[in-house]
This record gives C-alpha cells, sequence and structure tokens, in this order.
C-alpha cells in the first residue's frame, strides 16, 4: 500500500501535466509549483496525514478568498481543484495510517556491544586537550538543538533539577552548566563516566543503565535522553524507570531516529520507532501528555557556524542528515 | 437533550409558515404546483389524462390525493404549502440527527453528550445546505431534501432491526412521495441511492459487523416496484417504444450528441465551479462562515482520523467531484464520455442533481469530524463549539429562513413577485370553462413552451403550466410547444396575419374556443420570456407584430369571427364560429393501447398494497406470539 501511495505521485503529476498539456496558462504555474513540492514533502514524510490535510486547509481558505469580490479569488477555481486533489491524497493516506501495522524494528537478536570500546573507537584519544575540545564541539553542536526544545518546553530555568541519560562527553551538560541549570549526567559506559568527570569535574556523572534504574536522589523536573532510547532493548524497564524518577509535573524531552533504513541498520540501534509508537508507550507507562514533533538537522554546516546548525520540522530521509523524533512527555 | 431535539425539529417546521401572508401563495414554475390550490380537481385531470406522455407526471396521484384529505384539514393553500416546506425542514433535519447518533454509537441505546451535539448541530448544518436551491418554485422532486435521509435512516433501522414496521414506513413515504420516485425524480434517485446503498452496506458489515440481509432487501425492492407499478409499467412502455418523444431522448444519439455532450461543453465551466458546492448558497459574505465546516472537516481527520470518516470521506470525495465535474482537463474529460451510457444524460445538469447526495455525505463526513473533534473536551468547550457551529449557521442562511429563498422574481421579469393571492376573476372564469360543451381551448397570449401567467388580486403573478388545463380538465393550447408538429405553421400564419390559415389550423387541432387574458402587466413586465416563438432564441415580440402587445392582440382578435362567452374582469371566453365547424371530440383522446398499461400498472399497485397490509398484520401477530 505504501508502493501504491508512493505511485499515486508519479500518477496524479502525468494526470496534472497531461491535463496542463491541453491549454497551459500561467496561472497553472502556481499549483505545478506547490505539487511539486507536496511530492517532496510527501517522500520526506512518509505517511503524514497530517502535512496532506494541513496543505488542504490552506487551499480551502484561500477558496474561501472566491468570496471577496477583488483580489485573490481569481484563481481559486483551480484552487479548488488542488485542493481536491490534496484531499484524495489525505484520505489514501489516512488509510494507510489506520491500516498500517506498528512498524517492528525491535531487534533483541543482535548482542549489546561493550558500550567502552564502542566509545572509543568513535573518541580515538584520551587526550585530555582532545576530550575537552570534542565536548567543546558536542555542546556547540547541540546548541540549536536545545534551542529548538527550549521553544518547546523551557529548559533553561535555573530552578529545574536536570538528569541526562546516555551523556557521552558531556555536550548537553556543558551547555546545561553554562546557563547555571543544576544538571547531572551520567552514562552505561564506566570509561566514559571516568573521561567526562576528567573533562568536566565540577558536573556530577554518574555511571547509570536506565534499564535496571536511576539512582535517584530527589525527582527530577527534567530528564533528557538525546539519541539513546534507540539503543535500549528493555524499553518498557527504561520508560518506567524514567516515570518513577521524574516530579509529578515533570518533564521527559529525548529524541531517536526515525525508522529510516541507514538508521535502522545501524549495529548498535535496538529500537528504532515511528512517533506514534513512542506516543503509545509512553503513554502506556503513564505519562499524562505526549508529544512528538519531526526535527531534522543538515551535515557539515554547523562546523561553519554553530548556527547554521538549522533545525527542519520535518523528515529528511537523506543519509548524513540527522532525522530524529523528537518526544516531549509529561509526567 | 431530547426536548430540544424536538424544539429544533417544531421551529423548524414553524419556520415556513412566515415566509408568505395568509392568502398568498407562491405557485407556478414548470412543476405548476396547482395541486395545492385544489389537489383533487388537478387529481381527477391527471388521472382521465392516461397518456405514455404524461406517464411521468401520472406518479404524483398519491401525493395530490394526500393533499386532498389535507385539504379537507386546513382548508387553505398557504397552510399547505406551508406545512409541506415545514416537513421538509424538520424532517430534514430529524432525519440526519437519528443517522448521525446511529452512526456514531451504534450499539448504545443512551446517547452519549457529545454524541447528541454532534448529532444536532450535523442535522443543522445539513438545513444549511439544502437551503441553497430548489425552494422558489420547487419541483415536485424538491422532498428528496427530506426523503433522502429519512428513507435512509428508515433502510438501516430496517437492515439492523429486521423489523417489517420500517419497509412499510419506506413503502408508505415512496407512495405518498411517488412524484419524487418517479421518471423525473430519476436523476436524484440514480445519484443518491446507490450511493446511500454502498455506503450503508460498508456501515453493516464493517462497523456493525452483520451479514446484509439480503433477502429482506430484495422483499422490499419487489414491493417497492410492485406499489409504484401504476407509473413504473406506462413509463416504462414509453421508454421502449421507439416512436415516443421519451425513447429518442434518452435513447437517440443525436439527443446524447446534442442535449448530452454539447450541453455539458457548453456549461460545464460556468455550472461547475467547485467552490460552488462547498461554499453554498449564495455569494454574500457572511457566507464565508461556511467555511466553518470544511474546516472542522479538516481539523476532525487531522486530530484523530477514524476508519467512519475515512469511508464517508471516500464518498464525499466521489459525489464532490460528480457535483462539480470540472476537475481537471480529464476529469471533465471523463464525466463527458459517461453520456454515452443510455440514460447518463439526466446528469448534464450536474450540479444540480448531484447536489443532494453530495450534500448527504458531505454533512456525514463533518458529523464523524465533528465528533473527533470535540472528543474528550470539557462538557462546555463541546456546548459552546455546537453552540458557535450552529450560531453560525443559522445567521449564514438567516435570509433563507426569512423566506427571501421563495422570493425570487421571476425570470426575465420586471422584478414580478411569484407570490401573489388568487384572483377570484381568474377562477370563475376556470369555472365557467368547466362548463363549456365539448372542444378544446386556445390560451391566448401565446408563450413559450406552454406557460401562462396570471396576475395576483394585488400584485405578483403566477408563471407556469396551463392552469385550464390542470384546474378545469380541458385540453388548451398554452403555447408554441402545444402546437406540435403545427407549431411553425401557426408562427408564419399569425406573422402573415392568415386568419384563413390559423383558423384551419385550429379548426384541425379541434379548438373551439379561447381563453383570452387582457391583462397588459403580462406582456409589459415579461419583456422576454416567457415569449420566446419556435426557432428563436431570445424575446420574438418583434417577429410577430401582430400579437406583440395587448393593443395589437385586441385588434388581432377582433379579426376572427368570434362569440364572446364569459367576461370578467381581464378574462374573457370566445368561442370561434367556423363556417363548417367540426366535430369537436371530447378533451382528453387516449389510445386504448396506451390505456392497458395504466391499467396493468393500477392493477400490480393495487395487489402489492394487499400483499403489503396482509404482511404488514402477520408481522404484528408474530411478534405479539413471539412475545408471548
Amino acid at each position: 500500500m505504501i508502493l501504491l501511495s508512493f505511485a499515486l505521485i508519479p500518477l496524479t503529476a502525468s494526470i496534472v501535466f497531461g491535463d496542463l498539456a491541453g491549454a497551459f496558462s500561467y496561472s497553472d504555474l502556481p499549483f505545478v509549483i506547490a505539487f511539486v513540492l507536496y511530492g517532496i514533502f510527501h517522500i520526506s514524510q512518509k505517511i503524514r496525514s497530517k502535512t496532506t490535510f494541513a496543505i488542504s486547509l490552506f487551499f480551502l481558505i484561500w477558496m474561501g478568498f472566491s468570496y471577496i469580490p477583488t483580489g485573490a479569488g481569481v484563481v481559486t477555481e483551480r484552487i479548488g481543484e488542488w485542493l481536491f486533489l490534496f484531499f484524495v491524497y489525505g484520505l489514501v493516506q489516512i488509510h494507510l495510517e489506520l491500516h498500517k501495522h506498528t512498524p517492528s524494528i525491535s531487534r533483541r537478536d543482535k548482542i549489546q556491544p561493550d558500550w567502552d570500546e564502542y566509545y572509543f573507537s568513535k573518541v580515538q584519544t584520551r587526550q585530555l586537550e582532545d576530550l575537552i575540545r570534542h565536548s567543546a564541539n558536542h555542546a556547540l553542536w547541540y546548541s540549536t538543538w536545545l534551542g529548538y526544545i527550549n521553544a518547546r518546553v523551557p529548559l533553561y530555568d535555573t530552578r529545574l533539577r536536570v538528569f541526562e541519560i546516555g551523556s557521552g562527553l558531556g555536550g548537553v551538560i556543558t551547555l546545561m552548566q553554562q546557563h547555571n541549570v543544576p544538571v547531572t549526567g551520567s552514562d552505561v559506559s564506566p570509561g566514559i563516566v571516568s573521561l567526562s568527570k576528567r573533562i568536566r569535574p565540577d558536573i556530577p556523572y554518574i555511571l547509570c543503565n536506565v534499564e535496571t534504574g536511576i539512582p535517584l536522589k530527589h525527582p527530577y523536573d527534567r530528564i533528557f535522553a538525546f539519541e539513546v532510547l534507540e539503543h535500549l532493548t528493555k524499553l518498557d524497564n527504561a520508560v518506567t524507570n524514567i516515570y518513577d524518577a521524574l516530579k509529578q509535573g515533570g518533564y521527559f524531552v529525548g529524541t531517536t531516529p526515525y525508522p529510516y533504513r541507514h538508521f535502522v541498520d545501524l549495529p548498535t540501534h535496538f529500537n528504532v520507532h515511528g512517533p506514534d509508537f513512542w506516543r503509545q508507550l509512553f503513554r502506556s507507562s503513564g505519562f499524562t501528555s505526549v508529544v512528538t514533533y519531526p526535527m531534522s538537522l543538515p551535515p557539515f554546516l554547523w562546523r561553519i557556524h554553530p548556527k547554521l546548525n538549522f533545525v527542519f520540522p520535518v523528515y529528511v530521509p537523506f543519509k548524513g542528515w540527522i532525522s530524529t523524533t523528537l518526544i516531549i512527555a509529561k509526567k | 437533550m431530547r426536548k430540544v431535539v424536538f424544539l429544533i425539529a417544531i421551529i423548524l417546521f414553524i419556520i415556513p409558515f412566515f415566509w408568505v401572508k395568509p392568502g398568498f401563495v407562491d405557485l407556478g414554475g414548470d412543476a405548476g404546483r396547482l395541486y395545492f390550490l385544489d389537489p383533487l380537481t388537478v387529481a381527477k385531470n391527471l388521472y382521465d389524462h392516461q397518456s405514455l406522455a404524461w406517464a411521468s407526471a401520472y406518479a404524483i396521484l398519491p401525493y395530490e390525493l394526500a393533499l386532498a384529505v389535507l385539504k379537507k384539514v386546513v382548508g387553505s393553500a398557504t397552510t399547505m404549502i406551508a406545512i409541506d416546506r415545514g416537513l421538509q425542514l424538520s424532517l430534514a433535519f430529524y432525519s440526519i440527527y437519528l443517522i448521525v447518533n446511529t452512526l456514531l454509537s451504534p450499539a448504545k441505546q443512551i446517547r452519549s453528550f457529545r454524541d447528541t451535539c454532534a448529532a444536532i448541530v450535523s442535522g443543522i448544518v445539513y438545513v444549511g445546505f439544502v437551503s441553497s436551491s430548489g425552494w422558489a418554485l420547487s419541483l415536485e422532486t424538491h422532498s428528496q431534501i427530506f426523503l433522502n435521509p429519512l428513507i435512509f435512516y428508515l433502510l438501516l433501522r430496517y437492515c439492523l432491526t429486521s423489523n417489517f414496521i420500517f419497509a412499510v414506513c419506506i413503502l408508505l413515504l415512496t407512495l405518498i412521495y411517488s412524484g419524487n420516485f418517479s421518471f423525473s425524480g430519476m436523476p436524484q434517485l440514480a445519484a443518491f441511492y446507490p450511493h446511500a446503498i454502498g455506503f450503508l452496506l460498508i456501515f453493516i458489515t464493517r462497523f456493525i459487523r452483520r451479514p446484509v440481509p439480503w433477502r429482506n432487501l430484495f422483499i422490499l425492492g419487489i414491493l417497492f416496484v410492485g406499489l409504484h407499478a401504476y407509473h413504473i409499467v406506462p413509463t416504462a412502455a414509453s421508454l421502449l417504444d421507439k416512436s415516443t418523444f421519451t425513447h429518442s431522448y434518452v435513447f437517440g444519439s443525436q439527443s446524447i450528441q446534442e442535449s448530452g455532450v454539447h450541453y455539458f461543453d457548453v456549461n460545464h465551466e460556468t455550472l461547475g465551479k467547485i467552490s460552488t458546492p462547498l461554499f453554498a448558497p449564495a455569494r454574500s459574505p457572511q457566507n464565508l462562515l461556511i467555511l466553518f465546516v470544511p474546516m472542522v472537516i479538516f481539523l476532525g481527520l487531522m486530530r484523530s482520523p477514524s476508519v467512519l470518516g475515512e469511508v464517508t470521506g471516500i464518498f464525499f470525495a466521489v459525489t464532490l467531484f460528480l457535483v462539480s465535474a470540472n476537475i481537471t482537463k480529464i476529469g471533465v474529460g471523463l464525466y463527458q464520455k459517461l453520456f454515452y451510457i443510455p440514460g447518463f444524460m439526466m446528469f448534464r445538469s450536474f450540479n444540480d442533481k448531484w447536489y443532494y447526495v453530495f450534500a448527504f455525505f458531505y454533512v456525514l463526513l463533518f458529523a464523524c469530524s465533528f465528533a473527533s473533534v470535540i472528543k474528550n473536551r470539557k462538557t462546555w468547550i463541546v456546548a459552546a463549539l455546537s453552540l458557535f457551529i450552529i450560531g453560525s449557521t443559522i445567521y449564514r442562511i438567516f435570509p433563507f429562513l426569512q423566506g427571501k429563498a421563495i422570493d425570487v422574481p421571476h425570470y426575465q421579469s420586471k422584478n414580478v413577485s411569484p407570490i401573489f393571492s388568487i384572483d377570484p376573476n381568474l377562477m370563475d372564469t376556470l369555472s365557467v370553462v368547466r362548463t363549456l360543451p365539448e372542444g378544446k381551448i386556445l390560451t391566448l397570449p401565446l408563450t413559450f413552451p406552454y406557460y401562462q401567467i396570471a396576475y395576483g388580486k394585488e400584485g405578483g403573478a403566477y408563471v407556469g403550466g396551463s392552469l385550464i388545463i390542470s384546474l378545469t380538465g380541458r385540453e388548451d393550447y398554452s403555447g408554441f410547444w402545444r402546437f406540435g408538429n403545427y407549431a411553425q405553421k401557426m408562427f408564419d400564419a399569425i406573422h402573415d396575419e392568415d386568419i384563413h390559415t390559423i383558423l384551419e389550423i385550429l379548426s384541425t387541432l379541434h379548438v373551439r374556443y379561447i381563453f383570452y387574458n387582457s391583462d397588459s402587466r403580462i406582456m409589459d413586465n415579461f419583456p422576454d420570456y416567457p415569449y420566446i416563438y419556435p426557432g428563436l432564441m431570445y424575446s420574438s415580440k418583434d417577429q410577430l407584430p401582430a400579437i406583440r402587445d395587448q393593443a395589437a392582440y385586441a385588434a388581432f382578435l377582433a379579426k376572427f369571427p368570434l362569440k364572446k362567452v364569459y367576461e370578467k374582469g381581464v378574462y374573457s371566453l370566445y368561442e370561434i364560429e367556423y363556417v363548417n365547424p367540426p366535430v369537436f371530440t371530447s378533451s382528453f383522446e387516449v389510445p386504448t393501447q396506451e390505456k392497458q398499461y395504466f391499467t396493468v400498472g393500477r392493477g400490480i399497485s393495487i395487489v402489492t398494497a394487499g400483499i403489503m397490509i396482509v404482511l404488514s398484520v402477520w408481522e404484528l401477530i408474530w411478534r405479539k406470539y413471539k412475545k408471548k
């Protein structure tokens, strides 16, 4: 059915272009552009009926202008035809959404890696100066990422108590510290924990496997887990432990890759799922409100300047891009 | 909440009573609707007129008889029209309310507050949709605005309960409103029922998970055909008879090309604006409020799409394509190809013919979406949203609720209102016509196709089918169309003021009397339509100076050998004094062969009615026995 849905794009495109071939006029041009954009959107979003209907809504409102005697109403009839086509797309996508099976990308057959070995193969150095530089780069890279999230849920409030799962070399905790937010870092790798303590001795950093529990002195206002959930095998345990460690009214904020093939195939990824799965998982674990957002970041640009690390609010299927689902779950 | 529903239904029923002043009526148009004035006489005349050419019109007999009974009770034509319209509005609302309630919670006996709100709002929104067309001089098939949802609901109940009483209700409704189930109502029938039944079957099998009661539906189908045989048999005979106009119109390739394909080619761009069905009824600023309806649909589908919403959406999309018939050039081409299917020509005015089914699925999709929007919302939010949609709909259709939809000036007239009170002079003259000896009547002034114009006592005018044929039962020639093959010859003779030829034609047609309306307003205030003569497209008055206006008519008539029989007000009756008078025959001459179709049809209908009564009684007894 998904293939069929993709087949609709060239099919409709050929219908439209065939249609236009009869008498091409300037007023048709915006529709062609809009449709091509939509086609790209459709490919990048996979099955996102909400986007389709949002576009339809735009066309609909535009059609409403046809009741204003002057101005935009001139082209609304053709727009109406496009509204119809988008509406039909939306129906197909609703059908696919309603009848699709939850993607099963849980890989219990994979063997858990040695996390120490995994990290050090990536870092390739134990020199303190290099590690500090690495950590500072991470912080730079995360700055727009956290800015994007901060617009949805407050992160930089100094009264908050924050716990981060899977801090690695500490990009996020460094940023939090720069904003004077009390934060505790953690990781499953003992080697990384000891390295991080050397890099940032002033930040609490503990060894923690979220699947078995979060050492708790007091409940937290925020628990972060950026690009961590996909590495876990016992998701139910992990989400329950997160829930228990949060204050009432506190937020879990995390990201996890969208199930594109190049993310699914990574050897350390055990659970790569779409947003529906995550919403359902967190809701069933007792969170009162769970929202997800698509989030994509382009490669390389952040090296020129951190501000070029744009966050695109869509899923982008290309390799090299970070295309992830932002999960914000309230206890 | 049930009290609120009844209150709304009653208010909707009462509203049309304020549309026209007591003693006034809005009659005329293609249907004429003169049965509101004297239903029994009109029914009797129709019954006597058993000709295949009139086979379709014959269907309306039970409705006229029902009106005759109503007339005995209420007496006034004004009240009868108001009751008819009140029923249309309130039953349209109530049927949608019942359908939406059943669709949203089919298994529940007690409906939730949210479902009830969704059902009420949908009912009002549907009334908003159906306010858009057909109210001015409404056609006999206009009752489909409430018959469609009501019969759908009864069918749904019949399929769910297998209770024969629902089938009886359906059959009785279709019988009383059989004009809507006749050949004239075929476009709306063929548009609505295939879609509605398809949706019904999907709903039963997919959502309620019950087997389709094919046996029950088959019995219902047979009883329907049997009960309506009195007009189906003659209509079928007229369709199959290659010599009839109906046959050549439906099956003739020239007719398909000219009246179907060509008509569509010329009109599809103006008629098929996709925004028209979505934003009906009129281009007024408050009409922008209708945007809330599709917006609710989008928000509902975005918030939590349901399988029911998806299925309804598919039917909505199909009907939106059909009602606009103008979606992409390929879509237009596809629709054009459909005309080559015999009978599809009935959908050439696609914007009208598909509108009823479109409005039905539009409102069902709205109901599903509105239910999604208000799901899990606080009670006050649900109530506020419902009141907002109801309020905006009422504000949008307020001119309609004030009765402005029926007070639309006559086509191409000088602002002449169709609302009038009957002129007693006209009625007196018509009663004299009834008593005249044998012979047919020529009605003057001549129009096209066969319309007659008569002013009311206090302004306003009737423009519609012949008053004489409907109210007196006498056959008349009221327009050039009625002359048939003699139309052009008559036109030429009038043009040349050739009295001899005119008398010759009239003698051949057994015309003995002339009914003349000398009211100057009926010509001066109607400069163009309906004075359009054979072979001409626009106002033809100048083409026939002899009958250009009333002064010309008076001078022209003075040249004929006439004897005045009766005069009252502007109405006069003359008898033509032929030199060699023909033998005047009775008003209606129907070949015996044609009569037999009517006899057979009536026989089948009566037998079916008998079977229906027996089955109903059996069902009641069986149910009582089962209970014991």
